[in-house]
């Protein structure tokens, strides 16, 4: 996001409605202005030419019934009317014939005179028409009938100079345009301190978003607002609280498919060590079956007792260990030994593999650094890697158990030759129940439980695999002490 | 606008804008510059001129010129017009300085018919070639017309025994108006002329009206129906004079002819109440807003006869 940007596109697409609103407003203001003087320099014109006209009539009527008049009566009255009224520049007085009956001695003419006289004089009523003149200066002509009734004693055309009014118009024009780029530089200015001010604020909660510790669930302070940009605010700081409910809830729903997860690790040990548990008793009943038949047979009987001891021996210590993984205990951080933890788990799960006579190898690497981390956790990582190991394997097929240390962490790689995994998988196996298990032989949960796990205690869990190669599982975690004399693998 | 849209893009688009304001701005002011109008279109149609001159058609009717020539010719030349719409002939005004000189027309055959004054005509000799045939009708029908004495609004003049020395203005003394208050107002109110401060005539009947507004005078007389029409301009009726014919419509019974007759026909087929006539006669000289009625000489005289021997003077 280009903050300017947004700042340049909002001013830019607003600025240009005010332009626009304040251009249509000034023009209709001033067209509506000139309308209205125009209106008023032709009503001015034809009040002039109405008084003037009237004398000219009653001269004319009177000229008509034969009544004596001074000599040139009608020029001096021309003379007087064009003295007291300086815009006027022509008057031209037409007989009913079209014929001049007096006119002014200046030669500057309008428009309207240039038109036939037989036009002038069908005129009904007054009439103005603004034109330029021959030299290109503006007119205002005035042609009043002289008539009464029906009777017509011809047209008084009067030409009003019309520069002065064109001054004016062109002078509010030029006024209402500074006024008008005023209003709009003032308006563009407010516009861009307040998009300032508003993207100023949407910067403080991207910082803000920044500064988020989504470990803690911390959101920085925000200033107090009571407008829509506070409300944007509570709005982060109610998101930033929901975030750290979903985070607690999804840790115990992790939690809780933890546990069930070990529970289903249980289950499917329970199948292999029923076998393990069965063959004992069944010998301890064959031993007794065969004592009670010959109870006199003393060798017989302690050779049978010292079979049946082990066999006991064997079956409680499968069941103590059963019951050590199985009970849930409180998680907790503690230095432990991969090494141990390794071999504690392999021998849960020995009957399992035993029983399809997959060959273990253990490659344990002596002196490793121990690691910190929850044992029973780490157990069942371990566990989980063994026993997707063995599913993955075909019976008598191969299982290496390798450890390794590093200058600051420890390795655990547990390698099996069996069908490898394609590569279009590799990336969806630690998904939660992502399973290429039949149905109801997992959960496809243990990988992406795994995962969880050694992410938890800051480790890494990969994987490696060719199709028909095998795959090999990689777990790493850091050592809680470097170890003195190896490098990092 | 485009979401990825870079500062160049802005600035061009800004200048463009600017560039757009700037040319439109220009654009506006050369139109607003440009003036030309015409406020309604001259008419292309061939002027109606005036009839040819041909004396023989032309019928010509004296009013005395109690008003400047325009106006004159605003009251009257309406009259022509309906005329000359319905006649062969040219019917056109003639105007005359004054009542003698509008009688000598008719006697020398100058003017085929005049209208008159009413006392005028009353004091023509009854052997006088000159005679009345028509008398204009007020707004009843009927044919009587009165003077009045006015004042200015909030005067305390409310009578005519009110006006011992005030001022006084009258149309010219040779009209019923400039003669009633001196012959039967005043002596009707047991004063005499020489009771007032002052008694001038003027004239005509508008100058004795604006002397009263403008309070050079204290009351004057005029025909009514010109004290009705400024009324709302600030003037006040004290008293009405007695009912008179109004001014008549005279003819030379030495020159009547078709023409003449034809002028009198014309001017009796109006019919106030008929609308297109009133609509008609509504823009004439309110004298005659109601049209004409026929009268003889003796009739006239009749309707003279008692008003003018109560003012002393025989009809």
């Amino acid at each position: 996001m280009s903050l300017p940007g947004l700042r340049g596109r909002i001013l830019l697409a607003v600025g240009s409605i005010i332009i626009l609103i304040m251009m249509l407003m000034s023009w209709g203001i001033l067209y509506r202005w000139r309308q209205g003087e125009l209106t008023r320099e032709e009503v001015t014109a034809l009040a002039v030419s109405r008084a003037f006209s009237v004398a000219v009539l009653d001269a004319l009527v009177y000229e008509d019934q034969g009544y004596d008049q001074p000599e040139g009566v009608l020029d001096h009255y021309i003379d007087l009317f064009m003295t007291q009224n300086h815009r006027i520049r022509n008057i031209t007085i037409l007989d009913p014939q079209g014929g001049l009956v007096a006119r002014s001695w200046e030669s500057r003419t309008g428009s309207l005179l240039s038109r036939e006289p037989e036009q002038l004089l069908a005129v009904p009523g007054p009439r103005t028409i603004i034109d330029q003149d021959e030299s290109g200066a503006w007119l205002l002509d005035a042609v009043m009938p002289l008539r009464s009734g029906r009777h017509s004693w011809g047209v008084v055309v009067i030409s009003f100079e019309a520069e002065t009014v064109r001054d004016r118009i062109s002078r509010v024009f030029f006024l209402l345009l500074i006024f008008s780029s005023a209003v709009t530089s003032i308006l563009l200015l407010l516009l861009w301190l307040m998009l300032g001010r508003i993207l100023g604020s949407l910067l403080g909660l991207e910082t803000a978003m920044e500064a988020v510790d989504f470990e803690s669930g911390h959101v920085p302070p925000l200033p107090h607002r009571s407008d829509e940009i506070g409300r944007l605010y509570q709005g982060f700081r109610r998101m930033g609280e929901r975030l750290q409910q979903s985070r607690r809830d999804l840790m115990g729903a992790e939690k809780q498919v933890w546990h069930a997860e070990r529970l289903a690790a249980i289950g499917r040990l329970a199948s292999g060590l029923a076998h393990e548990i069965n063959n004992p008793i069944h010998g301890v009943r064959n031993c007794i079956y065969a004592i009670k038949a010959d109870p006199g047979n003393r060798e017989q009987t302690a050779e049978y007792l010292d079979m049946m001891e082990e066999g006991l021996a064997h079956a409680a210590d499968v069941i103590d260990k059963l019951l050590g993984f199985a009970r849930k205990q409180d998680v907790g951080l503690e230095e432990i030994s991969l090494n141990n933890t390794t071999g504690t788990v392999l021998r849960l799960v020995r009957f399992r593999l035993e029983r399809r006579r997959i060959q273990v190898r253990k490659d344990l690497e002596g002196d490793l650094p121990r690691v910190m981390a929850d044992t029973q956790l780490l157990q069942e990582v371990i566990m989980n890697l063994l026993i997707n190991a063995g599913d993955a394997v075909r019976d008598g097929g191969h299982i290496t158990v390798r450890t390794r240390a590093g200058r600051h962490a420890v390795r655990l790689e547990i390698q099996d030759d069996g069908q490898g995994i394609p590569q279009d998988l590799q990336d969806q196996i630690f998904d939660p129940f992502f399973t290429t298990k039949e149905p109801g032989q997992g959960t496809g949960l243990g990988l992406s439980i795994s995962l969880g796990i050694i992410q938890a205690l800051g480790g890494t869990l990969t994987v490696a695999s060719e199709p028909g190669a095998g795959a090999t599982f990689t777990v790493t975690l850091p050592a809680s002490e470097p170890s003195p004399d190896e490098d990092e693998a | 606008m485009p979401a990825n849209l870079k500062p160049p893009l802005l600035g061009l688009l800004a200048a463009a804008l600017l560039a757009l304001v700037v040319w439109g701005n220009a654009a506006i002011h050369a139109d607003l510059m440009d003036i030309r109008r015409e406020n309604a279109p001259l008419p292309t149609i061939q002027a109606e001129g005036p009839a040819p001159a041909d004396s023989s058609q032309v019928v010509r009717v004296g009013v005395v010129s109690r008003f400047a020539p325009n106006i004159i010719y605003r009251l009257y030349q309406p009259i022509m017009d309906y005329c000359n719409a319905h006649s062969a002939r040219r019917h056109q005004l003639s105007l005359s300085v004054s009542y003698s000189d509008a009688a000598r027309r008719l006697r020398t055959g100058e003017d085929e018919a005049s209208f008159l004054g009413a006392l005028m005509c009353s004091r023509l000799p009854r052997d006088s070639e000159l005679e009345p045939v028509l008398i204009p009708l007020n707004a009843d029908g009927g044919s009587e017309f009165h003077v009045a004495l006015i004042v200015k609004e909030g005067s305390p003049i409310r009578s005519v025994a009110d006006l011992a020395g005030r001022r006084v203005a009258l149309p010219s003394q040779k009209s019923f108006s400039g003669m009633w208050l001196q012959r039967a107002g005043l002596a009707a109110a047991n004063l005499k002329p020489s009771d007032l401060d002052t008694l001038q005539h003027f004239k005509h009947h508008e100058t004795v009206v604006w002397q009263v507004l403008r309070g050079e005078f204290d009351a004057g007389v005029v025909k009514e129906s010109l004290a009705r029409r400024y009324r709302t301009r600030g003037l006040r009726v004290v008293t009405l004079s007695p009912a008179i014919p109004g001014p008549p419509l005279v003819i030379n019974r030495r020159f009547r002819d078709e023409a003449v007759d034809d002028l009198v026909r014309l001017l009796l087929a109006l019919d106030a109440g008929n609308p297109a006539d009133r609509r008609l006669m509504a823009s004439w000289t309110q004298e005659f807003a109601y049209g004409f009625r026929a009268v003889d000489r003796e009739e006239f005289l009749s309707l003279f006869e008692d008003l003018l021997r109560n003012s002393g003077e025989a009809p």
